[in-house]
């Protein structure tokens, strides 16, 4: 049965077949190597409870780290997850820190600084959005 | 006295503009991305943006010229990009891999005319397909081998997408919470996305492909939607395939000059 299917899509071209086994044994075989890939994106997942959503806040509002300058005893390196938190925005993370590490100050600077986690969890009895923050760092900064 | 624009020959077949359009949307990000990957380094943004306007001109000049050449220097430009991105993030595999699709289809293209020893648009046409049909399968199987039957997890897609959440903008927010609410939501779009996924090999049949094509548009606008990360380059050079030719038709089957 499986056979008549196939035979009624059309047979693949030779051409596509070989495309096919390049491409596709290049990136199992190869990996992430131009232009190769597995393209793994969020393949391999961890047991966890709760989404870490990375938070930044100048006096006390939501802003992006891009929004400051003049960062003033903030550790870039000192940005990741807490210990048994799980998340999947690491590349926030490596921005941040990229950020942060490259316009930091001598001095302090007007704006109150918060960087640190929110983790959220949806109740499966209510459907309610439960919500908790998690404080990692505080320094200060400037608006550019 | 009359000015002469250069000769740009045939207008090309719509399938190669939006070909050449998809090109140009991967080209575009490495002028924005490129002082933050490099640190912000002085001189980062001048490179990024010479980067990304070498892209679009040589991809204007395969499109229009059919010259192969601009072709392969496509192919390489995106290659120096590719190489800077991944020495800035390092052990970052994945979010930057969305020009792969198109280049490896270009690269398809490129190489077929060569090997069979003639121009042969149906062909030429057929290898890129194999190359999108693998570059799908591969993204299936790998989450296969990396989850299995974890994948279908409610909290595991669920998460990804609160994660997501936090930051969309307002209508888009309202969705993700409600979707990553919904455990039974959560496994049918796992589902679907993962079969989707798979199905990409079917891509090599050809009657197959409108359906399957259709099939992974509406999960690139789910992944979209949901997740934030717009494929669109992607879903171009699927439409393209299915609906389009790459070269003009009637197919020339000129030997190679």
């Amino acid at each position: 049965m499986l056979n008549r299917l196939l035979a009624a899509l059309a047979p693949p071209r030779r051409v596509a077949l070989a495309a096919f086994a390049v491409f596709f044994v290049g990136g199992l075989d190869v990996g992430e190597l131009y232009p190769f890939s597995r393209f793994s994106m969020y393949a391999a997942i961890e047991s966890r409870e709760e989404a870490a959503i990375p938070t930044f806040r100048a006096n006390g509002q939501d802003v992006s780290p891009a929004a400051l300058t003049g960062f003033f005893g903030v550790n870039p390196d000192g940005l990741a997850a807490p210990e048994g938190v799980v998340t999947s925005t690491d590349h926030v993370l490596r921005e941040r820190a990229a950020w942060i590490r490259a316009n930091t100050a001598t001095t302090p600077g007007p704006v109150t600084v918060e960087i640190g986690w929110e983790l959220w969890r949806i109740d499966p009895q209510t459907g309610a959005l439960i919500r908790r923050a998690l404080l990692l760092q505080t320094g200060s900064a400037r608006w550019r | 006295m009359a000015l002469s624009l250069p000769a740009l020959g045939a207008r090309p077949p719509w399938g190669r503009v939006a070909f050449a359009l998809a090109l140009c949307l991967e080209a575009v990000p490495k002028a924005i991305d490129m002082p933050e990957l490099l640190r912000h380094a002085e001189g980062s943004g001048a490179l990024g943006l010479a980067l990304a306007l070498g892209l679009v001109a040589l991809t204007l000049r395969w499109c229009w010229r059919e010259d192969d050449r601009a072709g392969w220097a496509v192919v390489v430009l995106f290659g120096v990009a590719w190489i800077i991105e991944r020495v800035s993030a390092e052990g970052h595999q994945g979010v930057r891999h969305g020009s792969l699709l198109p280049v490896s289809a270009l690269i398809a293209t490129l190489v077929t005319p060569r090997l069979i020893g003639r121009r042969s648009a149906e062909l030429t046409q057929e290898a890129a397909w194999g190359a999108v049909a693998a570059v799908y399968t591969l993204a299936g199987l790998s989450k296969v081998l990396g989850s299995g039957l974890g994948w279908f997890a409610p909290s595991n897609l669920g998460l990804l997408i609160l994660e997501r959440a936090a930051d969309a903008p307002e209508p888009l927010m309202g969705l993700r919470l409600a979707v990553a609410g919904s455990p039974a939501l959560c496994v049918a779009l796992a589902a679907g996305a993962l079969i989707a996924e798979l199905g990409g090999v079917l891509l090599l049949w050809p009657r197959a492909r409108p359906f399957v094509a259709l099939a992974l548009v509406f999960t690139h606008v789910g992944i979209a939607a949901l997740m934030g990360y717009v494929y669109a380059s992607w879903a171009i050079v699927l439409i393209t395939l299915t609906w389009g030719r790459l070269a003009r038709d009637p197919a020339p089957e000129a030997p190679l000059g």
